[in-house]
């Protein structure tokens, strides 16, 4: 911080927001059972409104839709339309477009805390949550898969290229395996939770910023500014980043289920 | 806190999975996702049927309409074909009815005029006998007349008169 060299006596140092405090407020002892009430309230929450804003979207399901029904259809369209049957074809998407929509309104809310005034806090920023939803992503499309074309089938769907000279194959087995099989979970579990995690350290460390140098009554106060419009910007660009992680998770989720899916490589 | 302090600290770790948050997530995601395949997801694909049934039974009833239309226009046209056709023939009746007319009358004034003609001649050929009939009677009684006074003859019996006056008769006619 600038005005962190000639910090007069009584006033305390600038102290970076802790990871603590932001995303572990309120654990319940030391928080192995539940690390922050308050997350898991809004997690609750969050599902309680998504159940209650579809149902009153899809209470009368009209040819001429009212305007809930209308909002309700336009994010189920989009995901069932615009991920389900553009990835996994007409059939397969119809079958897969439920799931996959409650996977994305499911993350994009549980993001979306992250904006909301008072909630401030995105559920997906604590790993358990991520971790599980990849975890089910993952058990979903192998499961799908080995049901489909068996066990030895699916590893061989999975892992063998065809039309690869035969020694590339002592190369491209493993990793395909790896990359594929293993490596999946990890990568929808920690982009989803990274993102949000980062995400929030950076509106809270700007907003933080914002009210130290406001309350510093001196000369350099007036450099408040600066973080303040950094926290307006970064709060669009969280919303931006809220939805597009709900979408791509989803959509990594109906690409890994198609591949499960596929006849051939 | 300094980080030194936070990694030493007992507590919650960001890269933690608390067993209690696992298990509020799963129970909350399942709740999520088995209330709205039960209740939302289909009452939506129904709107869409409906609303695709509706687009596409008005699509067929804007095509029946228009057979429709069109069978009504061919029905229409074969109509106007017709009475053109209808016309024709009337008009072709009537001019052969007109022509049948005027042979008729022609006929019929040429028979008029031949009869008239006929009746004319036979008028005229009867009066013609009668005055040669009377000519004949007057003549036969002057010359009768005449001969007796320039001959004395008499000329009283019939007989004898009949025969005189033919061959005078035939001296005339020769």
């Amino acid at each position: 911080m600038i005005s962190a060299p000639s910090v007069p006596a009584y006033r305390a140092a600038f102290e970076p927001p802790d990871v603590t405090h932001s995303f572990f407020p309120d654990p319940i002892g030391n928080g192995t059972v539940i690390s922050s009430v308050k997350a898991m309230v809004l997690l609750v929450l969050g599902v309680v409104l998504i159940i209650a804003f579809f149902m009153a979207a899809s209470r009368r399901a009209a040819v001429q839709p009212s305007k809930i029904q209308f909002a309700g259809e336009s994010v189920y369209g989009f995901v069932r339309n615009g991920v389900a049957i553009e990835i996994l074809g007409g059939p397969n998407g119809r079958k897969w477009a439920g799931f996959l929509c409650t996977l994305f309104v499911f993350i994009f809310v549980m993001n979306f805390w992250e904006l909301v005034p008072l909630a401030q806090l995105p559920v997906t920023s604590h790993f358990a949550v991520p971790a599980f939803l990849a975890v089910l992503v993952w058990l979903i499309y192998n499961i799908v898969g080995i049901r489909k074309h068996g066990f030895f089938g699916y590893l061989k769907l999975q892992t063998y290229i065809p039309g690869v000279p035969w020694p590339m194959h002592i190369l491209l087995i493993p990793i395909e395996f790896l990359s594929n099989i293993v490596l999946r979970p990890f990568t929808l579990a920690v982009r989803l939770f990274a993102n949000m995690f980062a995400g929030h350290m950076l509106v809270v460390v700007a907003a933080a910023g914002t009210v130290y140098l406001f309350t510093d009554w001196r000369a350099n106060s007036i450099f408040f500014v600066l973080p303040f419009i950094a926290s307006i910007g970064l709060v669009f660009f969280e919303l931006m980043i809220c939805g597009l992680q709900a979408y791509v998770f989803t959509l990594l989720a109906a690409i890994y289920l198609e591949g499960s899916l596929a006849d051939s490589h | 806190m300094s980080s030194v302090q936070y990694l030493a600290a007992e507590g919650p770790q960001p890269l933690g999975v608390p067993i209690g948050e696992l298990i509020i997530s799963i129970i909350a995601f399942a709740v999520l996702v088995f209330v709205l395949a039960k209740y939302v997801w289909p009452m939506f694909e129904k709107a869409y049927a409906a609303r695709t049934e509706a687009i596409e039974g008005g699509i067929k009833k804007a095509e029946q309409a228009q057979n429709e239309a069109k069978a009504a226009l061919e029905q229409y046209n074969q109509q106007l074909a017709g009475a053109r056709e209808e016309a024709a023939k009337i008009r072709e009746d009537a001019r052969a009815q007109a022509q049948a007319i005027k042979d008729d009358m022609l006929a019929s004034a040429k028979a008029e005029a031949d009869r008239i003609a006929a009746a004319g001649q036979a008028q005229l050929e009867s009066q013609r006998a009668q005055i040669v009939a009377e000519l004949r009677g007057d003549l036969g009684r002057t010359s009768v007349d005449l001969a007796s006074k320039v001959v004395g003859e008499s000329l009283e019996d019939d007989a004898l008169k009949r025969r005189t006056v033919e061959r005078f008769l035939a001296d005339l006619e020769h």
